[in-house]
């Protein structure tokens, strides 16, 4: 046990800077509608945002089906787990360090769940244990829940920091309900997060790197009185400086604007604009300590180096190594201007670069090829085919396809769904066009209904093409047909929809090919295997899909694409656009090769647009299958992938709908 | 003074042989045929040819290229195959005027006077120390001073007199180009360009008075070599009446233009002396006797030192054609994790022959950087190099490179380089003392806490064509690039903007002109930093790291199309004893300068270099700015070739 109290509970409760967003927005929703208690909240730095979460997972307790659940109380759902004198440890979480995605990135784990208790607990902890790869225990902790309040629901949230030495690839983390106190109560939303940053080593963790400064605003300015009308080489405004004023504008920040490490480099620049001789412009690097008022460095590069015509904009670039022993995280930076020659001269576009170029994050479980083999790079080929006939874009626009359209002949339609209208497309043939089967701009139309989950496909198994509309609400369900060009209403669900398989609806995939039968099953990967849910006499079962058991194959975010009988399309954006081809065999799967796009004719890529929807069928023809794909930016600058406000037009980056074979 | 014959020659009034050349050629216009006279009151000398089997009387100025056949132990002008004995004739003649039958004595000497340091230096009056250094000699049999005319003249009898002389390397028998007794003459090769043949006839009075030194030109005096063309232009020798000097007004000009399709040699040295695979050996690649006796070139393995590793991302693919984007490089450079690139060196040919070829068709070269495939993961850089050291020349290469930018501005991570080396060798292979007391860095890896040392063999002068910026003027250096971040849910974060700055040379690479001047701080204006240096009207911008960095650049922005889209283009290396001048154009008569260097601001190299052409991998942390960076560029789908057409050393 030799690192057993490495972290003692003082020590451990760490208040993870993603953890205490979530935690304090957490607090001010409870505060209307939950009950509290032990949640921290806490404000937080604005630089510590950075990080985020790596893995999360849910206790999948609605789907347990055994004693130790009970339908007599829980907090969301149906169910929760029961514990009572019997049980010593509740079911809980195991996972294996290393397949976790960027697992050498985690810094925190995080532990949250509801608890109820009829009596005040005395002996319940929450458990968290590293075994080493021989089961030896490298670290145990335990946390007591303690309920100040009987016969409600409590939420416990924990926080702990977790050292890169224990996050060992081999290591295994247990996180479970100790019961010493043979007590009895009820759990609920038993949640873990692990937090990091994907780019933990790097110099600076986000964008919060480039700034610039086009003095069009006096925004984060310092001496922003110099800021005037004037020449300018962009916009209207520029540090004017004409009256030979002696400083310009500056730059003031925090050495802890750029996170916990201290950048090691700084770099700017500014165009000047000298209208007399002997001009000496100083673009100046200074840093002073916050608790002395020393100096703690200064570097400067003036326009007496180089050359600099009059009347002419021209750049003065510098950077320098900046000397990390003589500054503090808490001193500040300032990049500024200095009018030493006191001659006239304009300033304008400054560009300020701080922290040197962050290194690649580290990603030990990226799969690299099968064996020793390097992966091959196979591509997709664009399609020439016109798209017209679908609605335009919005950032909610969802595709589904089947085979609604029964005349098609085997071509499956698209139908698009948008906020205001629906469209249900087929292909043509003959005429080479896409054809508009049907549309509604009807709000009170089912398919424009809001909070809802909709997929397409064979559900029930009867060979015909099913729309699947789950309301988020209350988890009804419905499946519908496409009869002589109407909806028509086939199955009203009577069992709720599973919910926790709502939970994260961005990892649910339809497949036509995983069920043996030939029906469409909903599907998505959880613990590296894919577990599939399928409607069997009416309800809704889950199971873990027999052949894949290939754990270095999934991750955790994938989707998989149909493509044909072996064949499917594995995409994760995660954190890139990472799109491969994999086949499925008797012994599991195997990773074929690493799939790309070959550019359209406006010299697009898919893999590099922000959001993406990927679609395979016979859209075009019956012999061979296409992948359409929707690809377009959001306006909104903090787009997280699930949250697009508006669909961003740009000639650099035109967005696309596009098929590919 | 001399005497001067009925057309004016004294060619002691022309004080550069720029000059001299130019009045030989007004001379011209005047003649058709040559006719010298001198006199003094004992004796009249007429007609001093010095290559009279060669090439009709009437050329001013005679070309005869190197014969690099069998030429590998040295060159010789000219050679068995050029003219028969290998021999330049030799005849004048003498008639004496004086009252006495007398015999006379004669001596022949040659000076290559393209590159050579002037033998009088005029701030001093004195002769120039660095004189000695200049490529002359006389015959072969250096134990000979001074010939007697075969038999006495009488009195008012006109004799003419037949000999014989060549050009040779080591004409002064050095020790130092000696290895156990013999004589490697090809250690100092004779130069390239234009030579001058001077007679000198005296009396048997006069003949006592000339110091030994210059009578035998083997000899030092006062640990040096006495000039015999400052002797008698400018020293003592002027002094002697009963002594006449005549040049041949013809000059003879020396160039190398090697059949670059007559094959390549195979030095199993650099492929680490082992056993090596020869399955691409063929007729004009290889190791036989015959290329190791002809071949002008042989396979160049480039040196891969430890700086060189990096980590690459693991993309193959052709940037020149696949219109790899701006886009694409910004993608792969953010979104591979540490785990996925794939850590390797630069690569050299591990298969001699298998990236290079002799073309005896078209009498060219073919270089290519081998395509590789995942899991091969190499950049490989690819070279020639030739076998022949030289001192000084204007080395001109018709090449067709590849280019290094695609239709996007994308850098396919090489560097076309075209440069001269240190034939190496230690000792005798020594640049000039550099007398300033640090001396030169002791070698060409080291690091700054290197010892200095007083001389070494290291010389290095490159063309190093490459997308990176210049360094001066020095406020457009760094360039400010914004770090990406690898957030594909903002395009933004991670497909960076060009810096307003370098959009403008989004077509161009930098054309770096560089000599390894081993940080000797002797010249007058050795600097750091950006200096200017002006040029013919031009001001170049000279850039020294540190007063321990061993090599001055200047760097000069060209269009890539320009440069490598056409069918070929020249770029040339002129090294001459005070200056270096870097020209590059698409035609010979249509050259410009592009970089420009001379001994105020760093040390020329004098010892003996050979020249490389390469399309070689850099580490790019070598080249700081650089927009893209080596580790980030993906390995070549397909073979990137270049080829070189011609190589001229005039």
């Amino acid at each position: 046990m030799k690192h057993k109290n490495f972290l003692n509970k003082s020590q451990s409760i760490f208040f993870g800077p993603t953890t205490l967003a979530l935690a304090f927005s957490l607090s001010l929703f409870s505060c209307k509608n939950k009950p509290q208690e032990n949640v921290v909240t806490q404000t937080i730095d604005k630089a510590e945002k950075q990080s985020q979460i790596i893995y999360e997972e849910a206790l999948p307790i609605e789907e347990f089906n055994d004693s130790r659940t009970t339908k007599s109380k829980f907090y969301s759902g149906t169910k929760s787990l029961y514990i009572d004198s019997k049980t010593e440890f509740s079911n809980g979480f195991k996972l294996t360090v290393g397949k976790i995605n960027n697992f050498k990135n985690i810094d925190s784990l995080e532990i949250s769940l509801m608890h109820y208790a009829t009596q005040k607990l005395k002996g319940v902890k929450v458990v968290w244990t590293i075994d080493d790869d021989k089961t030896k225990n490298i670290l145990w902790n335990g946390t007591s829940i303690e309920n100040k309040n009987l016969n409600t629901w409590g939420n416990l949230k924990l926080g702990f920091k977790l050292s890169s030495t224990v996050l060992q690839p081999n290591h295994m983390l247990n996180i479970y309900i100790w019961n010493e106190g043979k007590e009895e109560l009820w759990i609920d939303d038993f949640e873990i997060k692990m937090f990091g940053s994907i780019s933990s080593k790097t110099d600076i963790t986000d964008s919060k790197a480039n700034f610039y400064y086009d003095f069009e605003s006096n925004e984060g300015l310092e001496r922003a009185e110099k800021i005037g009308t004037s020449i300018a080489r962009s916009g209207k405004m520029t540090c004017n400086l004409s009256d030979g004023s002696e400083y310009g504008i500056g730059v003031k920040k925090s050495f802890k604007t750029f996170g916990n490490q201290k950048i090691k480099k700084l770099s700017a620049s500014i165009w000047v604009y000298p209208t007399e001789e002997k001009h000496d412009v100083v673009l100046t690097f200074s840093s002073i300590n916050k608790k002395t008022g020393e100096l703690n460095f200064w570097h400067g590069k003036s326009t007496l180096e180089g050359k600099f015509p009059l009347n002419q904009w021209t750049i003065l670039n510098s950077a320098i190594d900046l000397p990390t022993e003589k500054f503090d995280l808490e001193d500040e930076v300032e990049v500024g201007i200095w009018n030493k020659g006191k001659t006239s001269v304009l300033c304008d576009d400054l560009r300020i670069v701080y922290g040197a170029l962050p290194e690649r994050p580290s990603q030990a479980n990226e799969i690299k090829s099968s064996g020793n083999i390097p992966l091959e790079l196979n591509y997709l080929i664009y399609d020439k085919t016109k798209l017209e006939g679908l609605n335009s874009l919005t950032p909610t626009t969802l595709f589904v396809k089947a085979l609604f359209y029964q005349p098609g002949a085997g071509i499956e339609s698209i139908l698009q769904i948008n906020e205001q209208n629906a469209t249900l497309c087929w292909y043509n043939q003959q005429t080479k066009t896409f054809e508009k089967i049907w549309e509604t701009k009807d709000k009170n139309n089912f398919l424009l209904m809001p909070n809802t989950y909709s997929a397409a496909g064979d559900f029930d198994g009867d060979h015909k093409a099913d729309f699947l509309q789950v309301n988020k609400s209350d988890f009804s369900w419905k499946l519908y047909h496409f009869e002589s060009k109407e909806w028509v209403l086939k199955i009203s669900g009577e069992e709720a929809f599973p919910t926790n398989w709502l939970n994260n609806l961005n990892q649910i995939f339809t497949s036509n090919n995983l069920n043996s039968r030939h029906k469409s099953v909903l599907a998505r990967i959880y613990n590296q295997q894919i577990e599939l849910l399928q409607l069997e006499k009416g309800q809704w079962k889950s199971s873990v899909f027999e052949n894949s058991k290939s754990d270095l194959v999934y991750k955790e975010n994938d989707i998989l694409i149909d493509w044909n009988n072996d064949y499917y399309f594995k995409l994760n954006t995660q954190w890139r656009f990472d799109f491969k081809q994999i086949k499925m065999g008797v012994n599991g799967a195997t990773i074929n090769n690493i799939l790309d796009f070959k550019k359209d004719d406006k010299g697009s890529n898919p893999k590099y647009y922000e959001h993406s929807i990927l679609l395979s069928g016979n859209f075009l023809s019956t012999k061979s299958k296409q992948l359409l794909v929707c690809y377009f930016n959001c306006t909104n600058s903090d787009f997280n992938g699930k949250n697009c406000e508006g669909i961003e037009k740009n000639i650099d980056f035109p967005n696309g709908l596009s098929f590919y074979y | 003074m001399q005497k001067i014959g009925t057309y004016i020659f004294n060619f002691r009034i022309f004080a550069t042989s720029i000059a001299l050349i130019f009045m030989l050629m007004v001379q011209s216009c005047n003649s058709k045929k040559l006719e010298q006279k001198m006199k003094n009151k004992q004796f009249e000398l007429y007609n001093f040819n010095a290559t009279s089997n060669y090439q009709p009387a009437e050329n001013k100025l005679k070309t005869i290229h190197l014969d690099y056949t069998n030429a590998i132990e040295g060159f010789v002008v000219p050679s068995i195959n050029q003219i028969k004995d290998g021999f330049f004739k030799i005849n004048f003649e003498l008639k004496n005027i004086s009252s006495a039958t007398q015999k006379l004595y004669y001596k022949v000497y040659y000076q290559n006077i393209s590159y050579k340091f002037s033998e009088f230096d005029t701030i001093t009056n004195k002769v120039n120390p660095l004189a000695e250094e200049n490529f002359y000699g006389s015959w072969e049999q250096t134990e000979i001073e001074f010939k007697a005319t075969p038999e006495s003249i009488k009195t008012g009898e006109t004799i003419s007199i037949l000999d014989s002389v060549r050009i040779v390397g080591n004409p002064r028998n050095e020790e130092r180009y000696f290895l156990q007794g013999k004589n490697q003459r090809w250690k100092r090769n004779p130069r390239v360009g234009n030579y001058q043949f001077k007679l000198v006839v005296c009396t048997e009075k006069d003949l006592k008075t000339i110091p030994k030194e210059v009578k035998l030109i083997t000899l030092k005096s006062n640990e040096k070599f006495a000039n015999p063309f400052y002797y008698f232009e400018n020293g003592d020798g002027k002094k002697l009446n009963e002594t006449i000097v005549m040049n041949d007004p013809v000059l003879l000009k020396v160039t190398a233009n090697p059949d670059l399709g007559s094959g390549i040699f195979i030095n199993k040295d650099a492929f680490g002396n082992q056993t090596y695979d020869k399955s691409n050996f063929c007729k004009t690649c290889g190791d036989n006797p015959d290329l190791f006796n002809n071949a002008p070139v042989q396979q160049f393995i480039n040196y891969v030192d430890a700086s060189t590793k990096f980590n690459n991302i693991p993309v193959v693919k052709d940037i020149l054609k696949d219109d790899y984007t701006q886009i694409d490089y910004n993608w792969d450079k953010s979104f591979y994790t540490q785990e996925e690139l794939i850590p390797t060196f630069i690569q050299t040919s591990k298969k001699p022959c298998q990236t290079v070829y002799s073309d005896p068709k078209t009498h060219s070269l073919k270089i290519k950087n081998p395509a590789t495939t995942p899991g091969e993961w190499k950049k490989e850089s690819v070279g020639v190099i030739t076998r022949h050291g030289m001192t000084y020349g204007k080395y001109r290469v018709k090449v067709k490179l590849t280019e290094l930018l695609n239709k996007s501005g994308v850098w396919n991570g090489l560097t076309n380089a075209i440069w001269l080396i240190t034939q190496g060798g230690g000792e005798w292979n020594y640049r000039r003392n550099c007398n300033n007391s640090r001396g030169y860095m002791a070698t060409y890896w080291g690091g700054v806490n290197d010892k200095r040392v007083s001389a070494v063999d290291y010389s290095e002068i490159d063309f190093e064509i490459i997308k990176t910026p210049p360094y001066c003027p020095s406020n457009k250096f760094p360039p400010v690039f914004d770090n990406p971040v690898a957030n594909n849910k903002n395009i933004k974060n991670w497909h960076t903007k060009t810096p307003d700055d370098l959009i403008e040379s989004k077509n161009k690479i930098t054309v770096a002109c560089t000599n390894w001047d081993m940080a000797c701080m002797e010249p007058k204006k050795f600097s750091t930093g950006c200096n200017s240096l002006d040029y013919q009207g031009k001001t170049y911008h000279t850039f020294r790291w540190d007063s321990v960095y061993r090599a001055l650049t200047e760097k000069q922005e060209e269009l890539d199309d320009e440069l490598f889209a056409g069918p070929f283009y020249y770029f040339e290396i002129d090294w001459r004893p005070t200056e270096i001048i870097w020209r590059i154009g698409a035609t010979p008569d249509k050259m410009r300068v592009v970089g420009y260097m001379n001994d105020e601001v760093t040390s020329i190299p004098n010892n003996q270099m050979l020249l490389i052409i390469t399309q070689e991998y850099h580490n790019t942390t070598w080249w700081p700015g650089a927009p893209y960076a080596q580790d980030n560029l993906p390995f070549p789908l397909n073979d990137i070739p270049g080829e070189i057409y011609e190589l001229v050393i005039e």
